[in-house]
């Protein structure tokens, strides 16, 4: 007598992740449908049915059956997660729709981006319809009030160019303190130079993991941080800007480092140079250039930041900016957003033209 | 005593890429050795296993009678010392001045601070006029490496092995990548070294420079020496040998 064939899932063979893969993509097309199902039909009465909508235990089936999907999927060889993971399809018939790249991508992007739109209430026509309630503030903007930008104003106890020198202040010192810790943090997670020993790697993962989190933070919530730890003030904003440079920049570096040749660091290996002379005279050189045109392009995005620092604490132009705003005065608004344009600007310009120069 | 003794050296890169198989030869001072053989025949991790750019997996190199393949991180840097290594793509600091890429041999000698600083002493500096004087490039002291064509880079790379003042020179397919008449040039500033009693190591692909330049040839295929003699002892039979059959007429470019 013939054995009932046992049910097996061989495609667990190839391991879990192809599996999880395609539960996500299938979890994630039956939420988009759901969702979608929800927005437009929830109210609508079904005849044979009442209201349609979707029972608490409806959760559960979904993630089992979409659970079913995958395993499908993967048994009839349409499985994206197999093409994508082990880079192979389970029976090479002729593509079809879920494993052809090209359409999973279209239906996935269109998808997300209907559910989006839902989301988001987007909706073009209030730009048009709430045009006038801007008026006054074009107005402002067209009619700036420059009383203050040499005369202190004693609600703020400051000038308009005052407190712009203050916020290039933040800047630059973020900038240079920023650059000046990122550089050996830099090397320090880089990838080929904290190679080998497991000693090296362990300072590589823990570099990598302390400026991946400390990136991860804004400097628009560091600013919180700092406006509570040092108090309201430019020095907030210093150390906000700073920490948040240091760590982007320490990530820029290290990748700038894992991409030097390779050639020149064996060539002063070879003359029996020190590790520390391997890095100063091999790798610094290959990465002195790139360096300095991040230290430019953070400086751009400091005095940037810088300018709306202020919102939290942090000091500096962005102090008029959001008091006018408060204050409705939109002609000194008009002021400062002049002023703030005209600085971010030229040095948009300036740190353009440097770097053009030294790449 | 030969100057180097290699025993049994093997090179596996993992998994299981096995480079060099169980090789041993011995080179006296004044040898100028041509290793030779296809790409990927093991010429490269021959010579990087040499000064330990490459681990060796297994086996002995002994060096005037140190061993290199245990020496601790300071007795390392004091034989890369006596090894200067002249390399296929040069291998400069491009972006560095010439003569800096000159001086950068004799970082050995220099202290931390100096080094770090990038104070060269005056006399240090002197001779490294004086060497690229030697490769016909004095001109060129004051460039940044990469304005400098491919056989002016070679020569500062050559330069800089002089500036060490080795005993052994470890020249890596030097001439690959440069046109004949260059090539003649560097492999006759090779002689040269070679005839003030310097040992050379160098890799060649062309059997003709083999066999002008060469006092020896080792001819390596998958890892194993397969030719250990005089160059002009590599006739046709050998060649093929060495080579492969497919590559029957490479000898004639």
């Amino acid at each position: 007598m013939k054995k009932p064939k046992r049910f097996t899932f061989p495609d667990l063979a190839e391991g879990i992740k192809p599996l999880l893969l395609d539960w996500l993509i299938w979890g994630y097309l039956a939420y988009t449908v759901i969702f979608l199902l929800d927005s437009y039909w929830y109210t609508q009465y079904v005849d044979w049915y009442g209201s349609l909508t979707l029972e608490p235990w409806g959760w559960a089936l979904t993630v089992l059956g979409t659970l079913g999907c995958a395993l499908a999927s993967e048994r009839f060889g349409i499985s994206v997660g197999l093409k994508t993971i082990k880079g192979k399809e389970r029976a090479p018939r002729k593509t079809w729709a879920l494993t052809n790249w090209g359409i999973t991508t279209v239906v996935l992007i269109v998808l997300t981006f209907w559910v989006g739109w839902l989301t988001t209430d987007m909706e073009l026509g209030i730009i048009t319809r709430r045009a006038s309630k801007t008026s006054h503030l074009w107005y402002g903007l067209s009619h700036p009030d420059f009383t203050h930008l040499m005369n202190i104003d004693p609600e703020l106890n400051d000038t308009i160019l005052g407190s712009l020198v203050d916020t290039l202040f933040m800047a630059y010192l973020a900038t240079l303190l920023g650059g000046v810790l990122a550089a050996p943090l830099g090397f320090l997670g880089a990838r080929n130079i904290m190679g080998g020993s497991l000693f090296r790697k362990t300072i590589f993962y823990v570099t990598r993991a302390f400026f991946n989190v400390v990136r991860s933070v804004e400097s628009l919530l560091w600013a919180i941080v700092f406006a509570i730890w040092v108090g309201w003030g430019p020095a907030a904003g210093t150390f906000a800007l700073l920490i948040h440079s240091m760590a982007a920049l320490a990530k820029l570096f290290s990748e700038q480092v894992e991409s030097i040749k390779k050639g020149p660091i064996e060539a002063v290996q070879a003359t029996g140079a020190s590790f520390w002379q391997i890095v100063r005279y091999g790798a610094v050189p290959q990465v002195i250039p790139q360096y300095t045109a991040f230290l430019l392009y953070r400086l751009d995005i400091n005095v940037r930041m810088a300018t709306v620092i202020a919102l939290v604490g942090g000091g500096g132009i962005g102090r008029f900016f959001f008091y006018y705003k408060s204050q409705l005065d939109w002609n000194q608004v008009g002021a400062v957003t002049i002023v703030i344009a005209t600085v971010v600007w030229l040095l948009d310009y300036i740190s353009g033209k440097a770097r053009e120069k030294i790449v | 005593m030969a100057q180097l003794e290699i025993n049994n050296l093997s090179k596996v890169y993992p998994p299981d890429v096995l480079a060099l198989d169980d090789i041993s030869f011995e080179v006296e001072q004044g040898e100028f050795l041509v290793v030779i053989g296809l790409s990927g025949s093991g010429k490269s991790t021959l010579l990087r296993c040499i000064n330990r750019l490459i681990e060796p997996t297994e086996g002995s190199i002994k060096f005037e009678g140190k061993e290199v393949t245990t020496a601790s991180s300071k007795e390392l840097k004091a034989i890369r010392k006596e090894i200067a290594m002249v390399f296929q793509r040069f291998n400069l600091i491009e972006r560095s001045l010439v003569l800096t890429n000159v001086l950068t041999g004799q970082l050995g000698e220099l202290s931390f601070w100096r080094s770090m600083l990038g104070r060269f002493p005056e006399e240090m500096k002197q001779t490294a006029h004086e060497k690229l004087k030697t490769v016909g490039i004095p001109e060129q002291a004051f460039k940044r490496a990469d304005e400098l064509s491919g056989g002016q880079q070679q020569r500062v790379g050559i330069a800089r092995a002089l500036m060490q003042d080795p005993k052994l020179l470890l020249a890596d397919e030097p001439v690959s990548s440069l046109d004949p008449a260059t090539s003649g040039t560097i492999m006759d500033y090779l002689a040269e070294i070679n005839d003030q009693g310097k040992t050379v190591i160098t890799s060649l692909h062309f059997l003709d420079l083999v066999r002008k330049y060469g006092t020896r040839a080792i001819g390596l295929k998958g890892g194993k020496i397969v030719y250990d003699g005089h160059p002009k002892g590599i006739d046709d039979q050998k060649f093929k040998e060495v080579f492969g059959e497919e590559a029957e007429k490479v000898h004639i470019s």
